[in-house]
């Protein structure tokens, strides 16, 4: 009996350590995202740059910023290929869970200095969906894969779009979108999909060449054991990260 | 007698002179084909070629393989593009012409001494010394389109029934929508690709600028 009241508390004792250490989780967070891009149309090319910047975290730190550039291709009306090289920082990967100085406390070890590049192939088939009211909808199908040269991660992007034109005079006054973007992990992590939202956003077309955009999404990203975890002997974790990310950006478009 | 008969041979001799560019100032012809065109005059077609006569009331056709240069009162010529169709309205101090169906670029030759004015359904596209082109659009919601891009000078395009006009000056263009509501001139790329010759002997007159280009093509919308 007094063996099994020991154990009994020490379990609860434990428990809210072990907890304590693990990732860090302040579900319903919001992350407030902001970007730039440029994108120079030449017949059958779109060579685009874009910058992004995101504040994260309950403190608003300018965590993460990239650089992307590369371009599309349309081989066929239908379809759309690219290649991008992006240079980014501030991305946290499981293994940034790390115990310093060892062996506590364990917290995310800051990323914002670190940059990493990735490279990225891009595949997009579209249809124009004129059967349905309005006759203005296109659905997209976006396929992504990601090599990111830090600890050689590869995934893969998934993105089903949906797109309503709104069209004045003939030409887009604003357009509806509304997409689900799941990642893949090839080579890490232990989930299926490492990352997955829904997203929401709209672009007022203000000009032909000048866009606004206004988005919403859902993030959810699962973690997983790091490393140093695992090597410290503690057990596996799995921990699901969610928050709301507001996005707004601005998208100029020079056909000249 | 011996002097009113000189008189009246040198009234000749200027009449016959000048004849044929009388009759140019007051009616007009074809200069340049290629393919098939049919001019139809008093209910009658027959096939088009260089110097083929153009009056009032013709009907100038192009084929879907054909292109027609026609020179009007010598102060204005117009090119059809393939599957065109133009009716002569008036020739003369006041010319008028209508587009029935395709696409017609058109260009004053040096000062026009009246007006000059191109007719598309309800809209009247008038000139006064410049280079146009207009063509009909897309077919939504079962009306037409008309696209007009001015070159040089001034168009001033109207619509009376509606009481609506608006100039559109030269590398500007209007989308007629449903030829009923003009929108704002403005720049648009497409029209870049026109190709406003109309004289063989300076290179192609054909102009394949497809009108598909002209609106917003949404599947070519990707922003990340």
């Amino acid at each position: 009996m007094r063996t099994g009241s020991f154990l009994l508390l020490a379990a609860l004792v434990s428990a809210p350590c072990f907890a304590d250490n693990l990732p860090s989780a302040p579900n319903g967070t919001l992350e407030l995202e902001g970007r730039t891009a440029l994108i120079l149309q030449s017949g059958s090319f779109d060579f685009l740059a874009d910058i992004t910047g995101r504040l994260e975290d309950a403190g608003m730190t300018f965590q993460y910023r990239a650089l992307t550039i590369g371009g599309y291709y349309r081989p066929l009306k239908n379809l759309k290929v690219g290649a991008f090289y992006r240079l980014q920082a501030g991305v946290r990967h499981d293994d940034d869970w790390v115990s310093n100085p060892s062996p506590l406390p364990w917290s995310w070890q800051s990323t914002v200095g670190r940059f990493e590049n990735e490279l990225m192939l891009d595949a997009s088939p579209r249809f124009l969906l004129d059967f349905l009211p309005g006759r203005s909808w296109v659905l997209m199908l976006k396929g992504r894969y990601i090599y990111n040269t830090f600890e050689n991660q590869q995934s893969i992007v998934a993105r089903p779009e949906l797109t309503f034109f709104w069209l004045v005079d003939r030409q887009p006054f604003m357009d509806f979108s509304a997409a689900y973007e799941a990642w893949f992990p090839l080579n890490y992590g232990t989930t299926l999909m490492y990352e997955s939202y829904p997203w929401v956003g709209v672009h007022y077309h203000l000009t032909p060449e000048l866009m606004l955009e206004l988005g919403g999404s859902y993030k959810a990203t699962a973690w997983s054991s790091s490393q140093q975890w695992l090597a410290a002997g503690n057990s596996p974790y799995r921990v699901t990260y969610s928050r709301w990310v507001a996005s707004f950006g601005v998208i100029y478009v020079l056909n000249p | 007698m011996g002097a009113v008969r000189r008189l009246t041979l040198g009234a000749l001799v200027i009449s016959a002179l000048a004849g044929p560019a009388a009759v140019f100032a007051l009616e007009g012809q074809v200069i340049y084909t290629e393919g098939t065109v049919t001019v139809t005059s008093g209910g009658s077609s027959q096939d088009a070629g260089p110097g083929t006569r153009l009056s009032q009331g013709d009907l100038v056709t192009t084929g879907p393989d054909g292109l027609a240069v026609i020179d009007l009162s010598n102060a204005t010529q117009l090119k059809l593009r393939e599957s065109t169709s133009v009716v002569i309205d008036a020739i003369g101090s006041d010319t008028k012409v209508s587009l029935t169906t395709g696409a017609v670029f058109t260009r004053i030759l040096g000062k026009l001494s009246g007006s000059f004015s191109v007719q598309v359904e309800r809209v009247v596209a008038g000139v006064r010394g410049t280079e146009f082109f207009v063509a009909y659009g897309r077919t939504i919601d079962s009306q037409r389109d008309i696209w007009l891009c001015v070159n040089s000078g001034l168009v001033d395009v109207s619509i009376p029934a509606a009481n609506q006009h608006t100039l559109v000056p030269a590398g500007k263009g209007i989308n007629i929508v449903g030829g009923e509501k003009l929108t704002p001139a403005r720049s648009y790329t497409w029209t870049r690709g026109l190709n406003w010759n109309m004289d063989a002997a300076n290179g192609g007159v054909q102009d394949h600028t497809s009108l598909d280009q002209a609106y917003s093509d949404l599947l070519n919308h990707d922003y990340q």
